[in-house]
């Protein structure tokens, strides 16, 4: 039982380690679009009720808080699983390998994952404040 | 967890907010299923009542080693990213399939006997500080199995807390202690109240085995929640 335990730990922590050493590679900021905001959810195949909730709130806030913005593309949300390429080829350009949530316009980048995290199922109407907070200096 | 959150946003100090995030991590879904199939096995000593409490500090105890040692290895240099980001994607990919491991080993369904480890290995097993090892070990690869929440409650808030000077390596102490509370008041509960009860003792006796297979049971049905939750 001891031996089970202890080959699940070191499993664990070597591959770690040796993951950490293997894809240690910078990626350029540089997004596709400099006068666009972008905001991307990053999520992983497995998906908790609040990963879930996050991405609709977010997605809800920013098509109703920028509903002309939206419709003409100048500001965007996409939604992208990090475990598939499509969301691995975009999270190591912004930096990303976990679930994220980011809100980018040109080199500017800026994460609110643990605010999501937080507000988006207990404290809803925080999350869209947070959000407003980081878009609207970006949109004008 | 909405009283959790509004605390969390007036605290200012950080051990208070450590204690906040084990405390919302402890009642999250994946620590929940992993405290509760540790209860399981720090029970299965019930007639010896001081062990299940120290089994229950020691499995805290092992908790709080792997959360301080993910820090540390971070502050000496490892990518905070990339390491958090491992964890989020094979801590409970592992965690599920290591569990039901265990069960099956627990139930005896299988037995397999090394050649010549076979003495060694029950020596090991009738020696009592190996039990609270064993309680030490769980703790340690339990506290590894991160969900996408408590991912994020670790990495992308103690974690940062913590790297940021040597002094704050003693957060994760702390957040380790609070996800580990329902363990020890469950101890706690079954070692002095329950275990006190008048009789208890003698049934458990008798029911030693099956308390043991039904622990075994535990450790399978958990395994397969997270099995059936990531690869179904």
């Amino acid at each position: 039982m001891k031996n089970l335990f202890i080959a699940g730990f070191l499993m664990l922590l070597f591959s770690a380690v040796s993951c950490n050493v293997q894809t240690d590679k910078k990626q350029p900021l540089a997004a596709s679009s400099g006068n666009d905001v972008e905001v991307f959810y990053f999520h992983m195949t497995t998906r908790c009720v609040t990963c879930k909730t996050i991405e609709a709130e977010a997605r809800k806030n920013i098509e109703m808080l920028y509903p002309e913005q939206f419709k003409s593309g100048k500001i965007s949300f996409t939604a992208l699983n990090i475990e598939e390429p499509a969301g691995q080829i975009t999270g190591q350009r912004l930096g990303v390998n976990s679930q994220a949530l980011l809100i980018v316009k040109g080199d500017q980048k800026f994460n609110i994952t643990n605010e999501g995290f937080l507000y988006a199922v207990a404290k809803p109407d925080k999350f869209r404040d947070v959000i407003k907070e980081k878009v609207d200096p970006l949109i004008k | 967890m909405e009283f959790l959150t509004n605390l969390l946003d007036s605290s200012s100090m950080p051990w208070l907010t450590a204690i906040l995030l084990g405390l919302m991590t402890a009642i999250s879904p994946c620590p929940l299923a992993t405290n509760i199939t540790a209860i399981g096995f720090i029970s299965k000593d019930l007639e010896d009542r001081n062990r299940v409490f120290y089994n229950g500090l020691f499995y805290t105890l092992g908790r709080a080693i792997s959360y301080t040692l993910i820090p540390l290895i971070i502050f000496i240099g490892a990518d905070q990213f990339k390491f958090s980001g491992f964890f989020q994607r094979y801590g409970e990919k592992i965690i599920g399939p290591l569990l039901l491991i265990i069960g099956v080993f627990m139930l005896n369904i299988i037995r397999i006997n090394f050649p010549g480890l076979s003495g060694l290995t029950s020596k090991m097993e009738t020696r009592k500080s190996w039990r609270f090892i064993d309680a030490l070990l769980l703790g340690m690869v339990f506290a590894l199995a991160f969900c996408p929440y408590s991912g994020v409650l670790y990495f992308g808030m103690l974690v940062p807390m913590t790297v940021t000077s040597a002094s704050g390596l003693y957060l994760p102490v702390l957040f380790a202690i609070a996800t580990g509370i329902p363990v020890i008041i469950v101890a706690w509960v079954l070692a002095y109240t329950v275990s006190g009860i008048g009789g208890v003792y003698n049934k458990i006796k008798v029911f030693e085995l099956w308390f043991r297979r039904v622990i075994a049971v535990v450790f399978i049905i958990v395994g397969l929640y997270y099995i059936f939750r990531i690869y179904l």
